[in-house]
């Protein structure tokens, strides 16, 4: 999937990621998608494992809840919370992952809120 | 001034004696470069090919330097593209250079590998607004140093344990059809409008608004049961630990985070972040979002071989405990690249030593970095303390980037 304001799954997460306080409201939408997930906020340069395990993903539920409930996804077929959850925490735990990276893997496992209609 | 703030907070911030990276393979690729424009004249260059040549140039002199940064560069798609090598990517394996203040150095690598397998379905109990899951976990991460008397991080951990979580809150209630028909407009109105212009800005304002209403405080409470190898690079020294662990992830956001008003520790970024208008703020607000993250754990320890602890005539099992806080907080911008200050604490105490191990200073082992890192990956970092096993306490920087702070 290429990062594109014509997805929603990139509109949805970038939006997400500047209500999360991970982006400012400057943020470019094309320079965006290239965004490294080391250069986010929450993620822990320096800190050791756990606290990289414990980061990711409790983010990774942040995100799972804000695209449910606030948002309206609802899980594609055959994935459900925990398969949704585990595949963000693997994009968020690898530092040189991109933002584009982390919506492609959303878009897997959600149906956004009228995706396909923008 | 905002330039100069950033920079006055930097050098406040550094400790004496911090040796910045040299750029060898820029420097030699200045000449190259400097000799494009005749180059392409000469052999009819397209643009693309005379920039990658000048990266081939980078990474070519950054090998032969043995700098970190160009090895990884030449290594990465290596890896990426061989079937054999795969499993180095799994490891997140990384070329290091390690650096200590009397002067030596030499290269090494790191390596982390983590795997979790649930055990159970999550379960959400609507009354608690709180989300539970079981699971699995299998990891190995360290640092090895060409020597390792260089190596600042000499301590590789071996681990599988039983994990679960339960996350309470973040967001406090469902949306309507009609809150999910409005944030996707106004999303459309901010990302379809041109950037900087007064529509973006204030279709993300309202976004904010509306969704700070459904936001709530999150907690994310992780807790574990493990058995693990803990080893020096040598497995020279080596012991079994045994125990358990809780972690602890609070966040709140938007600018009515209570959780942000108790974030005492990035009240001195948030005055920075108002001077320096970061986020396009003009009012002093520490955040919820950055609040730190909290481990502990307690484990009965099985040295194998300890032979700093065998010299005391200890050689049996003792107990210990061990914390880490981790923060990260942007403080600004430069350059268009973002600034964070990053701070880790971990610290390891034995349960009741005896008199020799005090005074012997084995009761305690301490170890802390803070770092200034920036969106481009430039940073600089300062390390002090020891691990268990690297009985050599001192300060050592880690270099593995450039620093090009203008």
């Amino acid at each position: 999937m290429k990062w594109s304001r014509n997805n929603r799954a990139c509109k949805t997460m970038l939006t997400t990621l500047v209500v999360l306080e991970e982006l400012t409201e400057s943020q470019d939408f094309v320079l965006a998608g290239e965004k490294k997930i080391g250069d986010l906020p929450f993620f822990p340069v320096d800190g050791g494992a756990d606290i990289l395990d414990v980061k990711a993903n409790s983010f990774a539920m942040q995100l799972d809840k804000v695209f449910r409930l606030m948002r309206g996804a609802v899980y594609e077929a055959g994935i459900n919370q925990q398969k949704a959850v585990s595949s963000l925490v693997e994009v968020l735990k690898d530092k040189d992952k991109t933002i584009a990276d982390l919506s492609d893997i959303a878009d897997d496992s959600y149906l956004f809120y009228k995706e396909g209609d923008s | 001034m905002k330039r100069l703030l950033i920079a006055s907070f930097i050098v406040a911030t550094s400790y004496s004696g911090v040796v910045f990276s040299s750029d060898y393979a820029v420097d030699k690729c200045k000449d190259f470069k400097s000799k494009l424009g005749y180059a392409t004249h000469v052999i009819d260059l397209k643009e693309n090919d005379v920039k990658k040549l000048g990266e081939y140039c980078e990474i070519y002199f950054g090998i032969k330097n043995k700098e970190p940064e160009y090895i990884n560069k030449a290594l990465n798609p290596i890896i990426e593209r061989s079937n054999g090598l795969s499993f180095l990517k799994d490891i997140n394996f990384e070329v290091k250079s390690f650096d200590s203040v009397s002067g030596d150095s030499g290269l090494g690598f790191s390596y982390d590998y983590n795997k979790t397998n649930s055990l159970t379905d999550y379960k959400y109990d609507a009354n608690s607004n709180a989300t539970t899951g079981l699971a699995w976990n299998f990891s190995a991460k360290g640092n090895v140093s060409s020597e390792s008397d260089i190596n600042p991080k000499d301590f590789l951990d071996t681990r599988l344990s039983l994990t679960g979580f339960r996350d309470y809150g973040g967001v406090s209630e469902a949306a309507s059809k009609s809150v999910f028909n409005t944030l996707n407009d106004l999303e459309d109105q901010a990302w379809n409008s041109d950037e900087g212009s007064n529509e973006k800005a204030n279709a993300l304002k309202k976004i904010k608004e509306l969704s700070g209403s459904f936001l709530s405080t999150q907690t994310y409470l992780h807790y574990d049961l493990n058995a693990g190898l803990e080893s020096n690079q040598n497995f020279t020294e080596k012991q079994w630990s045994y125990g358990a662990k809780l972690a602890l992830d609070i966040k709140g956001y938007g600018n009515e985070s209570s959780i942000g008003k108790w974030n005492v520790f990035d009240y001195p970024f948030a005055l920075i972040r108002r001077l320096t208008g970061y986020g396009g703020g003009d009012s002093f607000r520490p955040l919820g979002s950055t609040f730190p993250t909290f481990v502990i754990g307690l484990d009965q320890v099985d040295p194998v071989n300890n032979t700093a602890r065998e010299a005391l005539g200890e050689e049996g099992k003792f107990g210990r405990t061990k914390a880490e806080v981790y923060f990260r907080t942007p403080i600004g911008y430069v350059n268009g690249e973002e600034l964070f200050v990053n701070y880790d604490y971990r610290i390891w105490r034995e349960v009741s030593p005896s008199a020799a191990i005090e005074s012997s200073c084995m009761d305690e082992f301490l170890y802390r970095t803070l770092s200034i890192t920036s969106s481009n990956g430039v940073f600089v970092s300062y390390s002090k303390g020891k691990l268990p096993f690297d009985l050599s306490s001192g300060a050592v920087y880690e270099l593995g980037w450039k620093f090009h702070f203008d």
